[in-house]
């Protein structure tokens, strides 16, 4: 072997042996399969509704292109080869198949107003164009009604449920995913949730919240300069603070420990506080609370604006969120919600709520 | 007494590059099994503030109609909403684009056009800021698509009355044109997925980007306005509002498209462009932060001054290599047997490739795995970043430009396919 064959052969060897790494690459820049910008902007999280739109959508666009003599009550295909039922009631048959431990696998459209009988089994979505009533211990995958949805006491919806008219949810049911009405959800005791959204939300038990008496005229609290300064156009705080019971604040403020908000006393302006919030009972925030900690209120504490806390909120009895004229969001991790609470907007719960 | 010298020159420089790769690492690993911080992406209710939104433009007529349409179809009520696209001395069609717009849109697009004074973004916002009201302030570069909701979810965050400035992710909507702008987005990719999650996952400090984001205008007054001698504003006042006692978030489901450089040429004079304004930060803001304010706990002033020096890693890198190979040459072993070969083969691969295990992690959160397999290439980008930077960084010490001179050194444009159109790179006020 002469030495330049020997050294041609070194420096083939060493290329290959440098390019031996690089094939995958190098397939992948001649022959792309993943070249599409990212497919994430412009989704919209906060729209609780927006899997109900869509399938209402969905289902619109697939009725419409059945043939135009296909019977109101039919048991067939969609054309694009789902599995539906469509009639003024469930067919006795199909009534039986839901209840079977497998589930009714067709996509159901009901055309009047009716009631289940409790324990079936949902495998694909239901579609009520007038009132529906839900029996007990009965899964849903997802649920849309044109007007009032009942959902039984034990009921679980895997998906979604959206109402046009309320959303009434039996005790003890499961709402995983989004649950969401244009007029109202009324939440029975112990329901767990994810996300729901309505412009009002409203746990069962208001009667049996008392009433507290008128507070006094509030009181304008100074805090002493030593243990605040402004920053730009709130007031940090250095430490804990405490609001006494009846006194008032104006301006935005952040808190570097916890804050207690005492009974009776009014926050007006964004609220921050790095620790807890603790909100007394009948005060009001007329603003927004957030927390890096967790957020709870007393018996019909009041809050206008955003409710944000890193580690979970409580909502003590008869709490009022936001307003009729004006909704908000509640978000965080673990959301609790007491008898009477009344939520007007959007609550998301990351980990989980749940009623009393 | 050279050869003491360059040891613990050689020491310090390991030592530095050591530090950012075990922050690289920290921040992956987090990112990869930490808690995934965003408490205020879910605010979608609310009675929303007043916003204005700047666009900064100078010869823009390519793309800034389509920013425009994107910021009138947001999800936001349309009477808290100014849109103010700011025309600073445009040579080609931008002023009658938007003279056009504010007439079909009157009331919501408030055109701002500017003829005089120092040219370049920083200053163009620094004129139009205090004309305009709203509680909160956003920027975006007129080459940007905002989704619908892209507006409400920057501006939900400033109902933390802490919060001075948002920053949402950029990512590449160009990508398949070229090995240049795959390769960049996968590095956006690992930039925003990883590296300014983890800092907003930490508590630390992720950096206000110029555009895809926004400032309190409160904050923004209480710290002096945008610094109009700063080729880094977005830089220069993360630093002001963290010293200030401000705060900065990160939200990474706050995404919005950009074009990124198709060619080499450009890709470098951006490089060179936020080399020189993130020194300009460096230099201002490192011993402030250093005196600590009481507010500032120490982790915040560690990733405060990590995160300054970014760009001045680049140059000890190769002079680092430069002091190594001398003390080789001059017969000198730093370090005895395996010890040495450690720290040589540490220095040599984790000092350059932990940013590249940032990225591939990033692929993986995104769920785009296929785009992974030309991670390798990106040796190549990471090569012409490390000489750019170096470059820019001796070019600053050694040749300042004049402090009056401010340029728009822009990015080309390439939508509609006319590459460069615009004059990019070529403007000076």
């Amino acid at each position: 072997m002469t030495p330049g064959l020997a050294f041609a052969l070194l420096l083939a060897g060493t290329l290959a042996w440098f390019l031996l790494p690089l094939i995958p690459a190098l397939r992948e820049l001649l022959r792309p399969t993943d070249i599409m910008p990212l497919q994430v902007v412009g989704r919209d999280a906060a729209d609780v509704a927006l899997f109900a739109r869509g399938f209402h959508a969905y289902l619109g666009r697939q009725l419409s292109r059945l043939p135009t003599d296909t019977p109101e009550e039919q048991v067939g295909r969609l054309p694009d080869g789902t599995p539906f039922v469509r009639g003024r009631r469930l067919p006795e048959p199909l009534v039986e198949e839901a209840r079977r431990e497998e589930g009714l696998d067709r996509v159901v459209v009901l055309l009047a107003a009716g009631a289940f009988g409790g324990g079936e089994t949902f495998l694909r979505e239901v579609y009520a164009t007038a009132a529906l009533a839900g029996g007990p211990g009965s899964i849903y995958r997802a649920l849309l009604g044109d007007q009032s949805v009942t959902l039984g006491p034990s009921s679980t919806v895997l998906r979604w449920a959206h109402a046009r008219g309320e959303l009434l949810v039996g005790d003890g049911c499961l709402l995983a995913g989004r649950a969401s009405s244009d007029q109202a959800i009324r939440l029975g005791a112990g329901v767990a949730f994810d996300r729901l959204a309505a412009p009002r939300i409203v746990v069962a038990g208001g009667s049996e919240v008392p009433d507290l008496p008128p507070s006094p005229a509030a009181a304008p609290l100074e805090i002493p300069p030593d243990r605040a300064r402004l920053v730009g156009d709130h007031l940090r705080v250095e430490g804990d603070l405490t609001i006494p019971a009846g006194a008032s604040l104006q301006g935005y403020l952040v808190v570097t420990g916890s804050l207690v908000i005492g009974a009776g006393a009014t926050v007006t302006g964004n609220v921050k506080a790095h620790g807890d919030i603790a909100v007394g009972e009948g005060a009001q925030v007329r603003g927004a609370l957030v927390a890096r900690g967790s957020i709870r209120t007393a018996l019909r504490a009041r809050v206008t604006g955003p409710v944000v806390a890193e580690a979970e909120v409580v909502f003590g009895p008869g709490a009022m969120i936001g307003e009729p004229t004006q909704p908000t969001s509640v978000a965080a991790p673990r959301v609790e919600l007491d008898r009477g609470v009344m939520v007007h907007g959007l609550i998301t719960a990351t980990d989980g709520g749940q009623t009393a | 007494m050279i050869t003491t010298v360059l040891l613990v020159v050689l020491a310090l420089i390991v030592a530095v590059i050591l530090t950012y790769t075990a922050r690289h690492y920290f921040f992956t690993i987090n990112r990869m099994v930490g808690h995934h911080r965003q408490p205020y992406v879910d605010i979608g209710v609310a009675d929303w503030p007043r916003v204005t939104v700047f666009v900064p433009a100078h010869n823009e007529e390519q793309v800034i109609s389509g920013m425009l349409d994107a910021l009138l179809a947001q999800d936001y009520p349309a009477d808290r909403l100014q849109i103010v696209p700011i025309n600073d001395r445009s040579s080609d069609g931008t002023a009658r684009i938007l003279d056009e717009y504010a007439g079909r849109h009157p009331g919501r697009i408030m055109p701002f056009h500017r003829q005089e004074g120092l040219g370049g973004k920083a200053a163009a916002l620094r004129d139009a800021t205090p004309r305009f009201g709203g509680e909160v302030h956003l920027v975006f570069d007129a080459d940007y698509l905002p989704g619908r909701g892209l507006v409400k979810q920057l501006v939900a965050p400033f109902f933390d009355p802490e919060v001075g400035a948002v920053m949402g992710r950029v990512v590449p909507h160009n990508v398949s044109r070229s090995l240049l702008t795959r390769l960049l987005d996968l590095e956006r990719a690992g930039g925003y997925q990883v590296d300014q999650q983890a800092r907003m996952n930490l508590r630390l400090v992720p950096q206000y980007g110029g555009t895809v984001g926004g400032v309190r205008r409160a904050a923004l007054e209480a710290v002096g306005g945008w610094n109009a001698t700063t080729l880094a504003e977005d830089t220069d006042i993360t630093y002001r509002l963290l010293l200030a006692g401000w705060e900065v978030v990160y939200q990474n489901r706050s995404e919005c498209y950009e074009e990124v450089p198709e060619n080499w040429p450009t890709r470098i004079r951006q490089i060179m462009r936020w080399t020189t304004g993130h020194n300009q930060a460096l230099r201002r803001h490192a011993i402030p932060l250093l005196r600590r304010p009481h507010h500032l706990p120490r982790r915040l002033v560690l990733d405060g001054l990590l995160l300054l020096g970014v760009f001045a890693v680049g140059p000890l890198l190769l002079l680092g290599w430069a002091v190594a190979m001398a003390l080789l040459y001059m017969g000198v072993v730093p370090l005895q047997g395996f010890v040495a070969l450690l720290a040589i083969t540490a220095y040599g691969t984790l000092g350059n490739f932990a940013a590249f295990f940032e990225v591939a992690t990033a692929a993986r959160l995104d769920g785009t795995l296929g785009r992974i397999r030309i991670l390798p290439f990106l040796i190549f980008g990471f090569l012409v970043s490390l000489l750019s930077v170096s470059r820019a960084t001796l070019r600053q010490v050694f040749l300042p430009r004049p402090r009056e001179v401010r340029t728009w050194d822009k990015t080309e444009r390439y939508r509609g396919g006319a590459n460069g159109g615009n004059g990019a790179g070529k403007a000076r006020s």
